[in-house]
């Protein structure tokens, strides 16, 4: 959801840089005028001739599944399922379900670790990373079992944008290592 | 197939000493959460929020308790380590090791990467290879000379190249990224427009 309402926003954004720009584009040469002058007037900041429209990059994966003991399941947003190996990607919305004496071990793009319990559901629910400035945002529900996560770039870079939850708890991070156990319905 | 890393590091030591308290917890539906130790040593924390009210856990193995139905903010108590590591044995031994970093320099004003660097590059696949579900982030950096902008762009497009070496010896290409950091991480700090060599790198992290 948070998703859709970012892609939602990047979509206004183009439009609004669009317009802005087809605006600005008759008051080009007033614009330009004497750099001495100390512009008054809102001069608006001189768009990029060629502002490439946010190159799209293919949605990357949210990170690789690094170990894998038992009986060990992902599941896409679709509800397909596939039995987890080391060095499956994990994609940006999945969930990892793990059996009895089985657990796994996950490190996302920003390196943040996440080692998931015997008989848990984990749902990546929102991950996104921006590898050039390190900003980007998680959300991991615990929905029953246990997990250990080591926060990585985005906990330092935004760490309010790390966000744990279960059915009785919400947990924010401060740079961080910690576990988390929750009980629920299997 | 069912690789599992176990590495030892030092902090695992202090972990397993924290492990046991959670056990004691389970007697209480709901949710429980311990702050473990830093493996620096720094100082860490985190904030559990139940429906009515907040608790921070700043301490190692101070655990938050937010039962089912309960009322009010979730209670916090001090964890036996040894109980919870005993407890969650999977979340200790399950962990991947940690990365490894390399640093590779290209032959000046080149696409050429230096002898010396050309070995690391072997040692770095290695690494990648042997590691379980092992991934490979390659990330270039420039130094200050010339726009933001630009040293993105100029640092992605070495990241690539060496990205390009990794796929030419058969590395997954769905297992390693390449990334531009422009001028943000400058190895040898400078002023802005400093031609500086030792900044104009490419690292690897394979992890």
């Amino acid at each position: 959801m948070m998703k859709k309402l970012v892609t939602a926003l990047s979509g206004l954004a183009i439009v609004g840089s669009a317009a802005l720009a087809q605006a600005q584009t008759p008051s080009t040469a007033p614009v330009a005028v004497p750099a001495a002058s100390p512009a008054p007037a809102p001069a608006p900041a001189p768009a990029p001739a060629l502002a490439p429209a946010a190159p799209a990059k293919a949605d990357p994966q949210a990170g690789f599944v690094k170990s894998v003991r038992g009986n060990v399941q992902l599941l896409n947003g679709t509800g397909a399922t596939r039995p987890a190996s080391p060095g499956d990607a994990l994609g940006t919305v999945d969930r990892i379900v793990t059996g009895p004496d089985s657990s796994a071990s996950v490190v996302l793009r920003d390196d943040t670790t996440l080692v998931v319990g015997p008989s848990s559901r984990l749902d990546l629910k929102e991950f996104h990373f921006d590898g050039t400035t390190y900003e980007g945002g998680m959300l991991v529900s615990l929905l029953r079992g246990s997990m250990r996560m080591i926060t990585g770039l985005i906990g330092k870079t935004n760490p309010d944008a790390v966000r744990v939850e279960t059915q009785t708890a919400t947990i924010g991070i401060r740079g961080t290592d910690f576990i988390v156990q929750a009980d629920g319905k299997p | 197939m069912m690789m599992i890393s176990s590495r030892p590091r030092p902090a695992s030591l202090f972990i397993a000493t924290l492990a046991a308290a959670l056990l004691a917890a389970c007697s209480t539906p709901g949710t429980r959460v311990v702050l473990l130790p830093q493996a620096d040593g720094k100082p860490s924390a985190v904030v559990v929020r139940a429906k009515d009210g907040e608790e921070v856990l700043s301490k190692p193995y101070q655990r938050a308790t937010a039962a089912v139905g309960a009322s009010g903010a979730p209670a916090v108590d001090q964890v036996d380590p040894a109980k919870v590591q005993a407890e969650n044995k999977p979340l200790f031994d399950m962990r991947p090791p940690p990365p490894q970093r390399y640093t590779v320099y290209f032959d000046i004003g080149g696409t050429t990467l230096t002898p010396a660097s050309q070995q690391i590059m072997t040692e770095a696949l290695a690494a990648a290879l042997a590691r379980s579900g092992g991934d490979i982030v390659v990330t270039g950096h420039t130094d200050t000379k010339g726009s933001g902008e630009q040293n993105d762009q100029l640092s992605r497009r070495r990241a690539q190249e060496v990205v390009q070496l990794f796929v030419e010896r058969q590395f997954p290409a769905n297992r390693i990224e390449a990334v531009g950091r422009g001028e943000r991480d400058l190895a040898i700090p400078t002023a802005d427009e400093v031609d500086e060599p030792r900044n104009r790198r490419v690292t690897i992290e394979v992890r």
